[in-house]
């Protein structure tokens, strides 16, 4: 019987291990992008991005960052209500999970990329570039669309749609 | 609201609720009617309109009680440097009342009173509330003036957090709308983060000629 030669083994390995890399390159595309928008911003100095960010495949990912020409910092935020109804907003240093086979919704009231120190004045009608760092995914770069202040999505974020069903009444 | 529209504006409520109970949301759940039929959240405890005199967005002195003696009033407290919650609850007053005709928002006050008095001057607070209708007003004064109004109305002080290193600091802040009513200018209901614009439009619509006209 033949013994198997070591370094055959660690050659199989090492074709293996450069296999899998490659199959975790091919896998890692940022998670699609949709529907990126910012209210024209009420004060000149801040703004909110809201976002849908799509299925990242089964690993999941997480959303660690994101960088524009039009403001000087971006943070990661989401906005919570603590106990005694106090509104603030926090900032997510790990970042932002994107479950897998679901993605997640960055929306009025909740997550939210944060401009701030805006470089750029932000008007209706306006687009912007911005660029979302994945843990996986790496970068992608979006168009984001600045939309009117008022008139966009309904209180919590994300159901203008069963607003628009209920404000039937009101006729 | 007729009699028979009312069953309606139920069986539509209740599929907003099934609707929104297949979602996340970061606001509120649904807001349900009271015995009153309004859908605001009663407050445990009314609370008189506080005597005091702030400074409108035009820089103009503004007598809280003087100015909205016996008027629907909704007051959001919230700064303008805020991107997220205080434009948005702004915006969706402005949606309402752009919804109701001016026979009714003509006798409703909105009222947006500054946590942030040192960077919202009314300068500051005249190019926030330009971006809204054109009768809601900003107010800002003495920060202890403000505080003690908020502690007046039971409601959570400002939260200063520590300026970066731009000297950029963000504000912690109620999240809910307060109403007073006409009745005897007390604050009755309390609007949270996430009331939909059609609830807003029902109870303000319910309320312009005070509770007692809206009692069923
Ligand atoms: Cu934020």
């Amino acid at each position: 019987m033949t013994r198997v030669s070591p370094w055959l083994v660690a050659l199989a390995l090492l074709v293996a291990a450069v296999g899998c890399a490659d199959d975790d390159a091919a896998e890692a595309a940022p998670p699609e992008v949709t529907g990126a928008e910012t209210p024209e911003p009420a004060a000149p100095d801040v703004a909110a991005v809201y976002a849908t960010i799509g299925d990242p495949g089964p690993d999941g990912d997480t959303l660690v960052g994101a960088s524009t020409d039009v403001a000087e910092r971006v943070e990661l935020h989401e906005s919570v209500i603590d106990d005694d109804g106090s509104a603030r907003m926090v900032e997510l240093e790990d970042g932002i999970d994107v479950a897998a086979g679901e993605g997640v919704v960055l929306e009025r009231g909740g997550l939210h990329v944060m401009l701030m120190g805006l470089e750029t004045e932000l008007a209706e009608g306006d687009r912007y570039e911005l660029t979302l760092e994945f843990e996986r995914g790496g970068e992608v770069t979006v168009d984001v669309d600045v939309v009117p202040t008022v008139g966009g999505d309904d209180g919590g974020g994300g159901h203008d749609g069963q607003d628009e069903a209920h404000g039937d009444d009101d006729g | 609201m007729t009699m028979t529209a009312r069953p309606l504006a139920l069986a539509l409520a209740g599929l907003g609720l099934l609707l929104l109970a297949g979602c996340e949301t970061g606001g509120a759940d649904a807001l349900e009617a009271g015995q009153d039929g309004i859908l605001g959240v009663p407050l445990e405890e009314p609370v008189a309109k506080p005597d005091v005199v702030l400074t409108d967005h035009h820089g103009e002195p503004f007598d809280l009680r003087a100015e909205t003696d016996g008027e629907l009033t909704l007051a959001f407290f919230g700064y303008a440097s805020c991107p997220d919650i205080c434009p948005v609850h702004m915006a969706n007053l402005t949606s309402v009342f752009d919804r109701l005709p001016s026979t009714v928002t003509d006798r409703i006050n909105v009222l947006f009173v500054t946590t942030d008095p040192a960077r919202d001057t009314p300068e500051a607070l005249e190019g926030f509330m330009g971006s809204f209708d054109s009768d809601f007003v900003g107010l800002t004064g003495d920060l202890d003036e403000i505080v003690d109004l908020m502690t007046e109305l039971n409601l959570p002080r400002p939260v200063f957090e520590e300026p970066d290193d731009d000297g950029f600091y963000e504000v912690g802040h109620p999240a809910q709308v307060l109403a007073f009513l006409p009745d005897d200018d007390h604050a009755h209901y309390a609007y949270p983060w996430g009331t939909r614009q059609s609830d807003f439009t029902h109870d303000l619509r319910a309320l312009v000629d005070g509770a007692a006209a809206a009692r069923p």
